[in-house]
């Protein structure tokens, strides 16, 4: 026993006064039922380490905490502002484990690892690669067989970027897998008469090794992206995937050796390339399915751009339903340490929208993209909201 | 620290196969906490997923004599569900679901787990309404709720958790299962047991089930929001709306102490130096309301308001409410560290209630906040202070007795919202006497002859 009755701290030294706000905005607890997950059991596991009075086994603790979709939501839903995923990133930092190193090889190499999982993937569908494996389902899902038919038609471009020099930020999924992506966006951004640069050596956004605790790797890849994008002229940033614009974003709050006001200018260069998608004429063609839900990924959906886009392109075609603590599954390091765990997670992101066949499940977040795929049931598409135009 | 049999183990495991049964230290640790912060490490944590498990595991804890813990969100915050003797936590996350929305019946039958903000939503969704609105609604569970006979702001017109339960199931130590109440909105055969269980902290059986009432949602509500130079003229501005002879929805109070912090939080819309508030919602069909409205603003205009705001709209409701709920965190201008408690008083003596507070706090020259639900009686007192300052937390705690004094002079009560639990055990025989607390053991006693469920909590 510990503790006054019903004292609780002030938010000077923000602390967890176990209120259960978070419980109902955690994607993990809502798929699993596990109050061990949740956020709050986090922050107690991590005060109990710290007490003499509990003999927690510190490894165990880590194990228990680092299951976390880095999702942020709780972030959002505490009223002390505490951050799961920060704790976790702290605690891992503090105690580098397997899994950490697992993952940063992965995104760390992902010139090389992506690839070659896709090639596995594909070519020996009974190669087990352990804890990869559900890694791989998504990867093959994401092969170029199973991409979804354009049916949107870009006719004409309004000529927003005569005079603006643009390049495009690809992230891992769309410089390794999906090239497609890319080549789209840079047609787009053409189209409407940016000067198009081509990619100055853009590497990861890294903020996955980030969230793995793998602080000084992600360190690295931060400075070569923001070096590429000075040697290039400090173009704008066209982004597509969500997840990247967020981590992208985020180098403002990292010391990066910014010179004065050039903290401001990257924020400033990064554009949703949703936000200037809406600047063209489309057409819709007849193989275009009766109803298309659109998944918000955790991350950078903040002003709602692709669903402004979507919603303006599709009209009632477009289901647009959420709820507060639906996610995809994954995202954090979930998918190599507990896949299980991811793949709950998705199962129910995929039952509250439960697609019925010839429906179409679009997202503006690449790994939204490769977990829904592998998840949904045959018949139904999922795909970045890039691959239906044409 | 001590450890369940292994064959009581190993029965468990037939019972809970799977992540169903939890054993790890570091795994039941959170099991062992609630919003009251105190803490006890539990020995084991299950999670059924029907009544059936639920009476297994009661059938076994009786035999083995553990304890048992029934867990919904872990929100109470006295403690109402800290395993203090080692046993078994029942988590009832996996008994989420809604059963039925009946818009006929005007029922809704819940797991125990359904998140209560959840059910007000699905009801909703079907022009239905479950009135109790606790402020954790949002992130607290039904059977949790029932077990506290949880209140909350809109209990002025429509009561408390208590006055919304038409039937429970619950699974009672040994294992029988009592289906008590029925879907009958009027329904008087027998002793009401349904109702025996709110209220009961956890303490008789294991609520699986509940069944509850509901009402046609209203069609519109509006909030005003009332701005005072000094607290008399709030309280007798309170006065006057229930005497024009309307029972608003929400009847909240802040001090001027709670309006200076909230000031000092954000941009508010009242004059520096304002001593009380009154925020009232109503709510009916749109011409009754504009009907009504009107009439609540004759009742306070004579009381001479230095800011009356009116919001109609959801979003300008939100706009006035945000202040109130960010009461909690403003009060922190005062001090580090925060006790509260949840006293209630005849509606008649809340002016001299909240006078008499003031007074204490004076004398012992410490900070007391209050504010609340003025519209039911049922106050909220913060102390905020500076817990390392040692003749500060002793003056604090005198405060503290001395408000519960206080308010049982008055005929007043010391938990109208927020349960006994843990934290009020030292105060629960000054409450009720003797006698009656002699009753309530003897109740106990019958349907828990041997302590297993939630034992030293509540009575
Ligand atoms: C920010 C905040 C605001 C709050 N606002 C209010 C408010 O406005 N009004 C109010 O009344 N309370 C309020 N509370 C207190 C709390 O939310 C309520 O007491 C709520 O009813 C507890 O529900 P729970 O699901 O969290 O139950 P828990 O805390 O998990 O359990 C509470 C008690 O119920 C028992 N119990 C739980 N489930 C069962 C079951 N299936 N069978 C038998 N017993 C069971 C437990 O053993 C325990 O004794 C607030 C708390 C917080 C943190
Ligand atoms: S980041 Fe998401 S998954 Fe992780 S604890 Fe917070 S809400 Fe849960
Ligand atoms: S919302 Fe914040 S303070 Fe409340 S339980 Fe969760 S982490 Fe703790």
């Amino acid at each position: 026993m510990s503790t006054d009755t019903t004292a609780s701290q002030a938010p000077r030294e923000p602390k967890c006064v176990f209120c259960g706000r978070c419980l109902e905005v955690c994607p993990l607890f809502a798929a699993t039922g596990k109050e061990e997950l949740s956020p709050r059991a986090k922050f107690a596991l991590n005060t109990a380490l710290d007490d003499p009075d509990h003999d927690i086994a510190a490894k165990a603790a880590l194990r228990l905490t680092g299951k976390c979709l880095s999702c942020g939501k709780c972030e959002k839903a505490c009223p002390n502002k505490l951050c799961a995923p920060r704790l976790v990133t702290e605690m891992r930092a503090a105690n580098p484990n397997i899994r950490s190193v697992l993952w940063g090889l992965w995104v760390g190499q992902a010139k090389v690892l992506w690839p070659m999982m896709a090639t596995l993937s594909r070519f020996a569908p009974h190669f087990r690669y352990g804890r990869l494996e559900s890694m791989l389902s998504g990867l093959k899902a994401l092969d170029a067989g199973k991409a979804a038919e354009p049916w949107v038609k870009a006719v004409s471009f309004e000529a927003c970027g005569r005079g603006r020099k643009a390049v495009v930020f690809p992230g891992c999924v769309a410089s390794h897998v999906r090239p497609q992506w890319n080549e789209t966006a840079g047609k787009m951004l053409r189209g409407m008469g940016f000067d198009l640069l081509p990619n100055p050596g853009f590497t990861c956004c890294a903020c996955t090794l980030g969230h793995a605790g793998l602080k000084e790797p992600q360190r690295q890849m931060q400075l070569k992206n923001v070096q590429a994008w000075r040697d290039a002229g400090r173009p704008e940033i066209v982004v597509f995937c969500a997840t990247c614009r967020c981590g992208l974003k985020g180098y403002a709050d990292a010391e990066l050796g910014w010179e004065l006001g050039e903290r401001e200018r990257w924020v400033h260069a990064l554009t949703p390339l949703s936000s200037l998608a809406g600047k063209a004429v489309y057409e819709v063609r007849d193989n275009a399915p009766d109803k298309v839900h659109y998944h918000a990924p955790c991350h950078g959906a903040g002003a709602g751009q692709d669903q402004k886009f979507l919603s303006g392109l599709l009209g009632k075609r477009l289901s647009t339903r959420g709820k507060k603590n639906l996610c995809c599954g994954f995202g954090g390091s979930l998918k190599l340490s507990a896949p299980e765990l991811s793949d709950q997670v998705a199962k129910r992101c995929l039952e509250f929208y439960a697609p019925e066949q010839g429906e179409l499940m679009l997202s503006g977040c690449a790994g939204c993209v490769i977990q829904l795929r592998a998840g949904a049931p045959a018949g139904i598409g999922v795909g970045h909201w890039l691959e239906i135009i044409s | 620290m001590s450890t369940l049999p292994h064959s009581l183990l190993r029965s468990l495991q037939a019972v809970f196969p799977g992540d169903a049964l939890i054993l790890g230290q570091e795994e039941t640790l959170t099991f062992g906490k609630d919003a009251s912060r105190k803490f006890a490490q539990p020995l084991a944590v299950v999670r059924p997923e029907n009544t059936e498990q639920c009476s297994e595991l009661l059938r076994l804890a009786q035999e083995w004599r553990v304890p048992i813990y029934a867990r919904g969100r872990a929100t109470n915050v006295v403690g109402g569900c800290v395993p203090t003797t080692p046993g078994i936590v029942v988590s009832t996350a996996r008994m989420a679901k809604i059963l039925d929305i009946d818009g006929d019946d005007f029922v809704a039958v819940c797991q125990p787990g359904v998140v209560t903000g959840e059910l007000q939503e699905a009801a909703k969704a079907k022009g239905l309404l479950y009135a109790p609105d606790p402020a954790s609604a949002q992130f607290s569970s039904i059977a949790g709720n029932i077990a506290m006979n949880a209140g909350g702001l809109r209990a002025v017109k429509y009561g408390c958790t208590r006055d919304w339960v038409l039937g429970v199931e619950a699974v009672m130590p040994g294992g029988t299962v009592l289906r008590l109440g029925s879907r009958c909105h009027k329904d008087v055969a027998g002793l009401d047991l349904a109702r025996l269980f709110v209220g009961s902290e956890g303490t008789l059986g294991l609520i699986t089930e509940a069944t509850l009432k509901l009402l046609p949602l209203p069609e519109s509500q509006a909030t005003l929001l009332a701005v005072f130079p000094n607290d008399d003229q709030a309280l007798a501005a309170m006065r006057d709306v229930f005497r024009a002879g309307i029972l608003p929805t929400a009847m909240e109070f802040m001090s001027g102490d709670v309006l200076w912090a909230l000031g000092r939080l954000g941009s508010v819309p009242w004059p520096e130096g304002s001593k009380a508030a009154l925020l009232i919602s109503i709510d009916g069909s749109r011409e009754a309301l504009k009907h009504d409205l009107e009439r609540v603003r004759r009742a306070v205009e004579p009381n001479a308001p230095s800011l009356l705001e009116q919001a109609s709209t959801p979003e300008e409701e939100d706009a006035l409410w945000s202040h109130r709920r960010q009461v909690n965190q403003a009060v922190f201008v005062y001090g580090p560290d925060k006790s509260s408690d949840d006293i209630a008083v005849p509606r008649g003596r809340v002016g001299e209630t909240v006078k008499r507070i003031s007074e204490i706090a004076r004398n012992l020259n410490v900070k007391i906040i209050t504010y609340g639900h003025l519209g039911d009686g049922n106050i909220h007192v913060n102390y905020v202070f500076d817990a390392s300052d040692q003749d500060e937390s002793r003056r604090i705690k005198d405060a503290k007795a001395q408000v519960l004094e206080l308010t049982l002079s008055l005929g007043g009560t010391i938990t109208g919202e927020h349960g006994v639990g843990l934290s009020k055990m030292g105060w629960i025989a000054r409450k009720v006497g003797p006698d009656a607390l002699a009753a309530m053991h003897a109740v106990k006693a019958a349907l828990d002859p041997l302590g297993i469920m939630n034992p030293g909590k509540g009575y």
